[in-house]
């Protein structure tokens, strides 16, 4: 990895307004609802709200801008710099990530004794496997695409699954010869539950080391096919 | 393809991912 550009990709998205009130509502929020909820309960979703809006910006918008136009003429590996950027947009992640976790941190010690600390530190590691997971698959998306498709392919995917699962369900419980044939072949149902487990993973309260391995491994993988595809993309200047 | 090409992709990470993989594969049949 290149510490110039994950530093780069850190410095200008934690020095961003935007980013600053983020944070500022995240501490809010996460300090506010430990007073009163579950733990770990509220800031894991803004978490992965700031991952979507940090991790789309790599490749696919730079793109169309004609940044990666220019800094491919420097001498640097492709996979690198991909690897690079999605590390940066993570770190960024992070960083907020442990600002939430310590504010709830501060607001249970204050108001309910310190308890439940286990499903926070669970929720802290679970949120930051899956700012992993969103980055690498935003990479992933972006390395074939211009723009923000990537974040428009994710969304299109992640809604399409889930429709598609509600559909099925609503046809498997029709009477007519589709239904009678989906109640005995459920190996579609049980492939696009998989599919979206697998891409849009929900995080189990409880510490679970097989979610974070699939999580891991599902981003690892993302991440290997975005720098093979990456590396035959045909970068030509004033492409759009 | 030789490394300080531009379109080299690191061996370190195809491990890192064959790594992972095979760690939740053993895992499932745990």
């Amino acid at each position: 990895m290149n510490g110039v550009v994950v530093a780069e990709v850190v410095r200008r998205s934690v020095t961003s307004i935007g980013y600053g009130a983020f944070v500022a509502l995240l501490a809010i929020v996460s300090l506010g609802v430990s007073r009163f909820n579950q733990p770990g309960a509220a800031w894991p979703a803004l978490v992965t709200l700031l991952a979507f809006i940090i991790g789309c910006s790599s490749i696919g918008p730079e793109f169309s801008s004609g940044t990666l136009q220019l800094i491919l003429t420097k001498p640097v590996n492709r996979s690198v710099y991909l690897l690079s950027r999605v590390a940066g947009a993570v770190c960024a992640v992070w960083i907020a990530t442990l600002v939430a976790f310590s504010m709830e941190i501060i607001g249970r010690a204050l108001w309910s004794g310190g308890g439940g600390l286990e499903l926070v530190l669970a929720a802290l590691i679970h949120s930051m496997a899956d700012t992993i997971l969103i980055c690498a698959l935003l990479a992933f998306f972006g390395s074939f695409t211009r723009a923000y498709f990537n974040i428009a392919i994710y969304f299109l995917l992640m809604i399409g699954l889930s429709v598609s699962q509600a559909v099925l369900g609503v046809v498997r419980a029709s009477r007519g010869w589709i239904g009678e044939w989906l109640r005995t072949h459920d190996g579609i149902d049980r492939m696009i539950v998989t599919v979206s487990q697998n891409l849009f993973p929900d995080a189990p309260r409880l510490l679970d080391w097989k979610w974070l391995l699939m999580v891991l491994s599902n981003a690892a993988i993302a991440l290997v096919l975005a720098c093979f595809i990456f590396r035959n993309r045909e970068v030509p200047y004033g492409a759009d | 393809m030789e490394r300080t090409s531009q379109r080299y992709v690191p061996v370190e990470l195809i491990l890192v991912a064959a790594v992972l993989l095979i760690a939740r594969i053993a895992a499932s049949f745990l």
